[in-house]
């Protein structure tokens, strides 16, 4: 599943970016990181979405969409959720 | 440059370590009467044990030194000079990556083992001490700059580039002591997300605050971060800690975060930083400005390098793209450890900004509220702006004339009929009122830009409109300043400035004077009627669509060849909260764009009217008449160049000095191109009269005689060529000055250029194929 197809609303974690080295550290940088945990919010024209990651809110276009991978958060959800680098501190996702 | 020495009157001692949740407005000229009557004592409480202001402390920074004037920048010639300068800006269109940025300066020391240590730069400090201020893009950075800088911020270019940056001289006078003032060298930088640049506007930034390429390095470091965008803001602030430059950190949009749930405050992110200077500012109202003053005046010699971070200046040879990407997660993990410290975890209810987004980033109601704004502000910017345009050409021109002949009646009649009443008020007021009658739409974008942008939803309209542009490389919001180009290509020309990326801007810039702007349509109408009485509708409507084919064109051969590094992106931006504008703000902003633009612009406007007036009025025969009296314009050097000019236009059948003659006059403003024509043609025509009865009257006859004459009988398609090489050849001179002030002599001449080669192109094609068949 990814940014493009993930269901609104829902908590999801972000498994993979598939983009080029450059493009996928800057979405680093903004924020969408492996690991981190996201919520789609909100469908744009063309494919594009607002990702909400606690406070913030990014907005991505359609391609950029479907290069997100989510995947379902842990059930284990224990530990408070890292919200700068996406790592758990317990009950780490392997 | 405007020089300012206003300080403030010495105040009480403040307490630097008191945080406040109230915050004393500041910066110049607000500054002066607002911190004057402040309570200096009142609202200190509740110190705390680290370097912390909050917002000013209810006006406990009445003793600052606040006064500013501008630096830096080009040195303007002006008057004719202007238009031959040698100003200009080459752009490096390489995509920025971080490769080629290399630090030349020495690298600061080394840190200690721990990590910990402080950054320190009195010992390399000389002359006016440098402050830039940096942060992510929709931050308040710019508020904050121009609150504390005021009217006396300038707008120039980085060098080499048309990058804009920001910069001043800020004055600033310790308080409770006898220190004389103190002068600081402030710059602004483009927004950036990061050091490790991904446009030449980024790479600016980083330069800027790294001191590489040539910049000076920094004595201080203002980082401005987001109190809504913590973890983002904190891993960007870790980058510039570990630079090792003194910093001070500008904590903005608190209020927002307070909404949001989020309990950041300076205090306690100074903690959680190690004492590392963090104020609390609102540049939208000026809070925190004298505070965010204090700080950066004790911090010049050395602030904290938190624990967890180090002071790893980038050393010579090293890429930034090495020395971001290899302690990347280093800053990141230290981000999460502030955070942890600070207690913030995530928020994750619906905000009210995410109801508003439901309505306008909607798939469908998001393009039809973008189309709204679009049309309103085009509504603004035209139907708005006209009766007050109208009232300075007509009114404030009457006024003046009035006034400028009362004076020269004083010297006698003779004085009334002379050259030099002539040239005071067919020149100098000409341009004078040239220049007034584009206040209006220029200050109501400033004013609409300003509304759009300080609430939020420009960057809205980027992902609106991201994918409608995209095909020409340009941001969604490339359409807006389009679009009002449509209207007068001037404020479409100030709208460019809503681009982040420098090559966009002057992109969109040259594409907007093929918009066909209001100015133009008396043209078109007139010659539709003349020519085309019972299709002027569909000619005029054709022109507008000819107007959008030549952009689509021009852009797309422009994006091949001097635009090709705007190679389409991956969208990603950051959403700010949407924000009430603030009146004072968006007051001081919209005046100091204002004058800014007059100031530019006014120079080249004036100084092209008066060559003109001076070619009309050197009589070039026996009989033409005296010097600013010539009774024929065509036995003026004006007529002569018209002359000589025409035979260039022969191929597109309208090789007449009539028609050149008004192209000519046309290229200081497309208003008066109907009135050269009936000026040339001697035709008497009453000013209340509408340009379909010009066309349908003595100088459609006019017309179409000189237009069948010049074409060996093909008037009609003649008249086609004609509006073609209207709509592209060149904008008006305020354009023209406009285009040169905001990206530099060379892109204005290839802008004008462009224009001139594409219009006779289009209409010579267009004359050939059309006396075909018209």
């Amino acid at each position: 599943m990814t940014v493009a197809d993930a269901p609104l609303g829902r908590d999801m974690q972000v498994a993979a970016i598939d983009l080029d080295g450059r493009h996928a550290f800057r979405l680093a940088e903004i924020g969408i990181r492996t690991g981190m945990r996201v919520r789609v919010i909100q469908k744009g024209n063309f494919g594009g979405r607002v990702v909400a990651m606690g406070s913030q809110r990014i907005a991505v276009d359609g391609a950029t969409a479907r290069a997100i991978v989510l995947r379902e958060p842990p059930l284990d959800d224990g530990a408070e959720h890292d919200g700068a680098t996406g790592r758990r501190e317990a009950g780490q996702d392997a | 440059m405007t020089e300012s020495t206003t300080t403030r009157e010495p105040g009480a001692q403040v307490d630097p370590t008191a945080s406040n949740d109230q915050g004393a407005p500041c910066g110049h000229g607000a500054t002066e009467s607002c911190c004057a009557g402040h309570d200096t004592q009142a609202g200190h409480e509740a110190p705390c044990h680290d370097h912390t202001e909050q917002g000013g402390a209810g006006g406990s920074h009445a003793g600052h030194g606040g006064g500013c004037h501008g630096g830096g920048g080009h040195a303007h010639h002006r008057g004719i000079a202007a238009l031959f300068d040698s100003h200009d800006s080459t752009i490096a269109f390489d995509a920025g990556d971080g490769e080629r940025l290399a630090v030349a300066a020495p690298a600061a020391p080394s840190d200690t083992a721990d990590g910990a240590g402080a950054a320190t730069g009195a010992a390399e400090r000389s002359g006016m001490p440098r402050v830039v201020f940096i942060g992510n893009p929709n931050v308040g950075k710019s508020s904050l700059f121009n609150a504390m800088l005021g009217m006396h911020a300038r707008v120039m270019n980085a060098p080499g580039t048309t990058v804009l940056l920001e910069s001043g001289t800020y004055s600033y006078r310790p308080h409770g002591n006898r220190q004389p003032a103190q002068d600081w060298s402030f710059v602004d930088t483009p927004g950036t997300y990061s050091l490790l640049p991904m446009s030449p506007d980024e790479e600016v930034a980083a330069e800027a605050v790294i001191g590489a390429n040539g910049n000076t390095t920094p004595d201080l470091v203002v980082a401005v971060i987001d109190a809504t965008n913590l973890p983002r803001s904190l891993y960007f602030l870790a980058q510039v800690l570990e630079l090792g430059r003194p910093t001070v950190v500008a904590l903005t949009m608190v209020d927002l975060a307070a909404k949001q749930g989020l309990d950041v405050n300076a205090a306690s992110l100074s903690r959680a930083l190690d004492g590392v200077p963090v104020v609390a500012v609102d540049g939208r109202v000026g809070t925190g400005c004298a505070a965010l003053a204090d700080a950066i005046g004790r911090s010049f010699d050395g602030t904290p390098v938190p624990h967890g971070l180090e002071n790893a200046a980038p050393r010579p040879g090293v890429t930034m793209k090495d020395w971001v990407q290899s302690r990347s997660d280093i800053r990141f993990e230290w981000a999460s450890s502030v955070l942890t410290r600070l207690g913030i975890g995530s928020s994750d209810g619906m905000t009210t900004s995410d109801r508003i987004d439901r309505v306008l980033l909607h798939p469908v109601g998001g393009i039809a509220a973008f189309l709204a704004v679009m049309f309103i502000v085009f509504q603004c910017t035209t139907w708005l702006a006209g009766p007050l345009q109208d009232w300075f050409d007509v009114t404030v021109r009457a006024w003046l004339t009035t006034g400028i002949d009362w004076l020269f009646g004083l010297a006698g009649p003779a004085a009334l009929d002379g050259w030099f009443r002539s040239l005071i008020v067919n020149g100098l007021l000409d341009g004078v009122i040239t220049v007034l009658t584009f206040i209006p739409p220029m200050g109501i974008m400033f004013i609409l830009l300003s509304l759009l942008e300080d609430c939020g939803y420009l960057a809205r309209a980027a992902f609106v409109m991201d994918r409608a542009m995209r095909s020409l490389g340009l941001d969604g919001r490339a359409f807006l300043p389009i679009v009002v180009g449509f209207g007068c290509n001037l404020p479409g020309l100030a709208a460019t400035r809503t681009l982040p990326d420098s090559r966009q801007r002057v992109f969109v810039g040259m594409l907007i004077p093929f918009a066909s702007c209001s100015a133009r349509l008396s043209v078109y109408l007139v010659l539709a009627y003349a020519f085309f009485e019972r299709y002027a509708g569909l000619v005029v409507f054709g022109m507008y669509v000819m107007s959008i084919l030549v952009i689509l064109g021009i852009g797309l051969l422009l994006r091949r060849t001097m635009f090709r590094s705007l190679e389409p992106e991956p969208f990603a931006m950051s959403l700010p909260p949407y924000q009430c504008p603030r009146v004072v703000a968006l007051l001081r902003s919209v005046f100091g764009r204002l004058w800014a633009f007059v100031k530019g612009a006014s120079s080249i406007i004036i100084s092209t009217i008066l060559v003109l007036w001076l070619l009309q009025g050197i009589p070039v025969t026996a009989a033409a008449g005296s010097f600013g009296h010539v009774e024929n314009v065509h036995d003026s050097a004006y007529g002569r160049l018209a002359d000589a000019v025409a035979p260039v236009f022969t191929p597109a059948g309208f090789g007449d000095w009539h028609a050149s003659a008004a192209l000519v006059t046309g290229f200081v403003a497309k208003e008066v191109v109907v009135g050269a024509m009936s000026q040339s043609y001697s035709v008497d025509e009453p000013d209340d009269v509408s340009e379909a009865d010009q066309g349908r009257g003595a100088l459609g006859e006019a017309l179409r005689e000189g237009f069948d004459e010049s074409s060996g009988g093909h008037g009609r398609a003649a008249a086609i060529a004609f509006l073609l090489f209207v709509l592209a050849y060149t904008p008006c001179l305020a354009t023209v000055a406009e285009l040169r002030r905001q990206y530099g002599g060379r892109i204005a001449a290839k802008t004008v250029g462009i224009g001139l080669v594409s219009a006779y192109i289009l209409a010579v094609v267009a004359f050939q194929l059309l006396r075909l068949v018209l």
